[in-house]
């Protein structure tokens, strides 16, 4: 044991949980990183590098693994009829956005907490920075949330002299190893056991058991020293109901107990698309959204706020801020894309897909939501063109639609946002590629001229000739056989011999007969 | 039917890592709190469902400190093994997290059938109280390759006594 | 639907094969063999010769007017027809999927969609009278669009299921995408390579003779990554193992 290992903070540190946070050596390719360049490379070369990214293949094979085990993609009678519900539940408010966040803002107001409407990240960073300043606050934790990851909320508030503690187990892993979450209900889901005893052993600066529950117990007690010492709470928030105003989430740490009643101010974040019509449509909602996330009837926990303390209570928050965040979503509205926010961030079709598999989860998709639901959503958020590449990071196989627990046709809306990329000016080669491809295969004669070109081709030039042109065939040839183009056309020529003698049997068998 | 109700409850929260004791009375139901917690720090909560109960350990100065918290509940669900607790004046929200056990007595006129009975019933609450904690057995994790780490931040042991009140 | 139910149904009387552009370009083979089961159930398959490709590619590559245009092409090319077969089940489920999303269709090009069979649907309805008989084992690959967007995991399986002396083992993860998708092949070669990979070694694992898969895509890369670098494994249309399993009487002159 080192002098470090007792684990309490320094000069200047207020957390328990990130002390010895400079111990850590920084272990993750840089499209991993919390914070995302802002002109990153191309996704085909990024997903190339993550193939061979040591934690790659066993990622794929935990994910498939998973995938297996929990029958991602079917479901039990008692479940399919609640994703009948749900999928409704999810486009009631979709039908008149506005009508129920005005109705949750009066609601939340009404509860005694204070609404904050915001358009951008910016807007939604500088509220709670100025909720921080107000109340002193040198010590944060929060509970998962991927809205606050969205508007890169730790950064900001660290910045303004606030220490923020990620308290889900997941999500600290991924905070000291300086990562994006992988997944949005598994962050650390691409972290083998013996990754995080060698990250928890950094942090402590001595040799730490392997064993999950010893590692869960080293965390548990540096983050309960913060449960305790925090001024401010940061909680996301899975649905809010527009009736009575319930901020729910749901957890099964139990840190969001902690995060919203033991801190003296609460800021609950969330985006315009977490607003349900009814409290009641929690009896929906949550067993639903369990089911795809963890398959559980339920989660442990259910953290239901319905305003701060009230009087003659011992704990509980003195403040709540409810925090609504846009950033892009309402532009969807009103058009097909919009079935994308009646998602209620299950994970599921995440762990269905086999290309987020085979990449080792969601960070080389370089996006703070990655896997199918990600290529969808990442579009639409933050800077217009940002991440319209992501949407061709799929192949459509339809895995996700079919683990979607509220229906989400993904696959569809994968190929909308394809058209929305190839409609842009930058995309002006490729469209003159396939209105010419168009042109010629509109007519038989030009298709027929296509297989005549491929086979002078396949039978002109080798193999190794025809995989380094220019085209598809390159990227096809990298790692297979081409196909065998001196046989283009011949169905065709097989099929006009085998005509002729049809036809002259049936003449035959006619006369005969 | 209660009887039924009772034992779902009591199978859906032991598939969940909690358990269920089905007890004849209340004051039956409150003998087994006292004997569970033992002497241990705890936190018992003021409700009429524990008016009664006399645990044998202390109350710490500081509520981190305790290792059992005791609670009675608003309402709960057969068929996931759910409890739903609300904060009052000598109700905290801590005491259902920060032990390290979770002690709570359930009646069976409050056991509805299933989690959105619950949620109905939670929902006709007027004032509905100012958080609600909906608890499902221990606390627990699957952060790490998906094993499951029972007893994360909130109790790893949830002890529920169940009795017959009409 | 029952095997016996379907096999009371009326015959389609004028059936046209639909080759797709994959079958022209590079995939014969499953075509072929297409033609001649379908002329072991008696059916004589025509090939209307001005068709050239349903859209599919335009599509999903972002091309929503080319691929309409296409499509037109296509329903126009075929409406002359009382059925349409195709062992390309890519391009069945996309004709199924996309018309209603890409056209407003008139009743009749309705008709006609819900009319265009892939080639184990059309077999397995019309063609119950058929003797398939072959010795060896295959696995079976459940392409993404068959499986998913037809629902159509049974019937591949019920006819390989006829074939006496088959014997057919499942893989771990049959309906897991192989990592073709198209232009997304091409697109991201390294990723879709490594699917496949993955495919072919949940193929090797069960030891058979053939994988077998009704989609001429799957099955060209699947092949190109075997035969370049990938597990050993050997690959088959289903429509070209039901041919070679047509007991000799019923193959056609």
């Amino acid at each position: 044991m080192t002098e470090h290992s007792c684990g309490g903070p320094t000069d200047g540190q207020r957390s328990t949980a990130l002390a010895g946070r400079e111990r850590i050596r920084p272990d993750r390719p840089e499209w991993a990183a919390g914070e995302i360049p802002a002109h990153r490379r191309p996704l085909p070369l990024i997903t190339r590098d993550a193939l061979t990214v040591r934690t790659a293949r066993p990622t794929h094979d935990r994910l498939a693994a998973l995938n297996e085990e929990r029958h991602v993609g079917t479901w039990t009678p008692e479940v399919a009829r609640l994703r009948e519900q749900g999928a409704a539940i999810r486009r009631e408010t979709l039908t008149d956005l506005e009508k129920y966040l005005q109705q949750l803002t009066g609601s939340v107001e009404r509860n005694g907490a204070v609404v904050h409407r915001a358009g951008t990240p910016a807007e939604a960073r500088a509220v709670i920075a100025r909720i921080a300043r107000e109340n002193g606050v040198r010590l944060a934790v929060k509970s998962k949330s991927m809205a606050t990851e969205e508007i890169h909320l730790n950064a900001h508030l660290n910045a303004e002299g606030v220490e923020v503690v990620e308290t889900d187990l997941g999500e600290y892993i991924v905070q000291l190893a300086d990562e994006r979450p992988s997944h949005i209900v598994g962050p650390a889901l691409h972290k083998s056991r013996q990754d995080v005893t060698d990250l928890f052993g950094q942090l402590a600066g001595a040799e730490l058991s392997g064993e999950p529950e010893d590692l869960a117990a080293f965390a548990r007690t540096r983050l309960r020293a913060d449960f305790k010492a925090a001024d401010l709470g940061i909680s996301g928030v899975n649905f809010a109901a527009a009736d009575t105003g319930t901020l729910a989430i749901v957890t099964n740490e139990g840190n969001a107990d902690m995060v919203t009643s033991q801190p003296r101010v609460h800021v609950a974040v969330m985006t315009v698309e977490k607003v349900i019509p009814r409290f009641a449509d929690l009896g929906v909602l949550v067993p639903l959204l369990c089911d795809a996330a963890t398959k559980q009837r339920v989660s442990v926990y259910q953290t239901l706020v319905n305003g701060p303390r009230r009087a003659g209570e011992s704990d509980g928050p003195e403040q709540l801020h409810l925090v609504i965040l846009d950033n892009g979503r309402t532009k969807a509205l009103g058009t097909p894309q919009e079935e994308v926010l009646a998602c209620i961030r299950c994970g599921n079709c995440q762990i269905s897909c086999p290309v987020y598999r085979t990449v080792g989860g969601g960070h080389p998709y370089s996006a703070v939501y990655g896997g199918p639901i990600g290529a969808v959503l990442s579009p639409l958020i933050g800077d217009p063109g940002t991440d319209s590449d992501l949407p061709f990071l799929s192949s459509l196989c339809g895995a996700c639609y079919d683990a979607c627990p509220v229906k989400i046709p993904i696959p569809d809306l994968l190929v909308n946002l394809r058209a929305q990329h190839e409609s842009a000016p930058a995309a002006g080669a490729a469209r003159a590629g396939w209105r010419a491809w168009g042109l010629a295969w509109r007519t038989g004669a030009g298709f027929r001229a296509t297989l005549a070109a491929a086979r002078l081709a396949g039978r002109l030039l080798p193999d190794r000739l025809l995989a380094r042109l220019p085209g598809p065939g390159r990227g096809w040839a990298a790692g297979r056989a081409l196909p065998p183009l001196r046989e283009a056309g011949a169905f065709r020529r097989w099929f006009r011999r085998y005509d002729e003698r049809r036809a002259a049997t049936r003449k035959r068998d006619g006369r005969q007969g | 039917m209660n009887q039924e109700l009772a034992e779902l409850f009591r199978d859906r929260l032991a598939e969940a890592g909690g358990s269920a004791e089905l007890t004849a009375s209340h004051d039956e139901a409150l003998s087994l709190v006292r004997e569970w917690a033992g002497d241990r720090p705890v936190l018992v909560d003021d409700h009429p469902d524990l008016t009664g109960l006399e645990v044998a350990g202390d109350r710490p100065p500081d509520p981190w400190d305790a290792e059992v918290g005791v609670t009675g509940v608003l309402g709960a669900a057969a068929d996931t093994g759910t409890l739903a607790l609300g904060p009052a004046p000598g109700r905290p929200r801590g005491t259902a997290v920060l032990p390290g056990t979770h002690l709570a007595v359930v009646p069976l006129s409050r056991l509805h059938a299933d989690y959105a009975a619950l949620i109905m019933a939670l929902g006709r609450l007027d004032p509905l109280p100012s958080g609600l904690q909906l608890v499902t057995g221990p606390s627990r994790s699957g952060d790490i390759e998906s094993a499951m780490i029972q007893g994360m931040h909130g109790p790893r042991a949830v002890r529920v006594a169940v009795y017959p009140d009409r | 639907m029952t095997e016996a139910d379907a096999g009371a149904r009326p015959r389609p009387a004028r059936v046209a094969l639909f080759t797709s552009c994959m079958g022209d370009l590079a995939a014969g083979g499953p075509a072929r063999a297409t033609v001649e089961v379908l002329a072991a159930m008696g059916v004589a398959v025509e090939l209307p010769r001005a068709q050239t490709c349903c859209g599919q590619p335009a599509l999903n590559s972002g091309h929503p007017a080319e691929a309409g245009a296409l499509l037109d092409r296509w329903l126009r090319i075929f409406a002359p027809y009382d059925a349409v077969v195709t062992p390309a089940g890519s391009c069945a489920a996309y004709l199924h999927h996309h018309l209603g999303r890409l056209r407003a269709p008139t009743p009749e090009q309705r008709a006609l969609v819900e009319h265009t069979y892939e080639f184990s649907q059309f077999v397995m309805a019309y063609g119950t009278e058929l003797r398939l008989r072959l010795s060896g084992s295959v696995t079976y690959h459940d392409s993404c669009h068959l499986a998913r967007t037809l629902g159509e995991r049974r019937t591949p399986r019920q006819l390989l299921g006829r074939i006496e002396g088959l014997t057919v083992r499942e893989m771990a993860g049959c309906d897991t995408c192989c990592g073709f998708g198209g232009t997304f092949a091409a697109k991201f070669p390294d990723v879709s390579v490594a699917m496949a990979d993955t495919k072919l070694r949940s193929a090797a694992a069960e030891g058979t003779d053939w994988l077998v898969s009704a989609d001429p895509g799957c099955l060209l890369h699947l092949s190109g990554r075997a035969r370049k670098a990938g597990p050993p494994v050997r690959t088959r249309h289903l429509a070209e193992l039901v041919r070679d399993a047509l007991v000799p009487s019923e193959v056609p002159a």
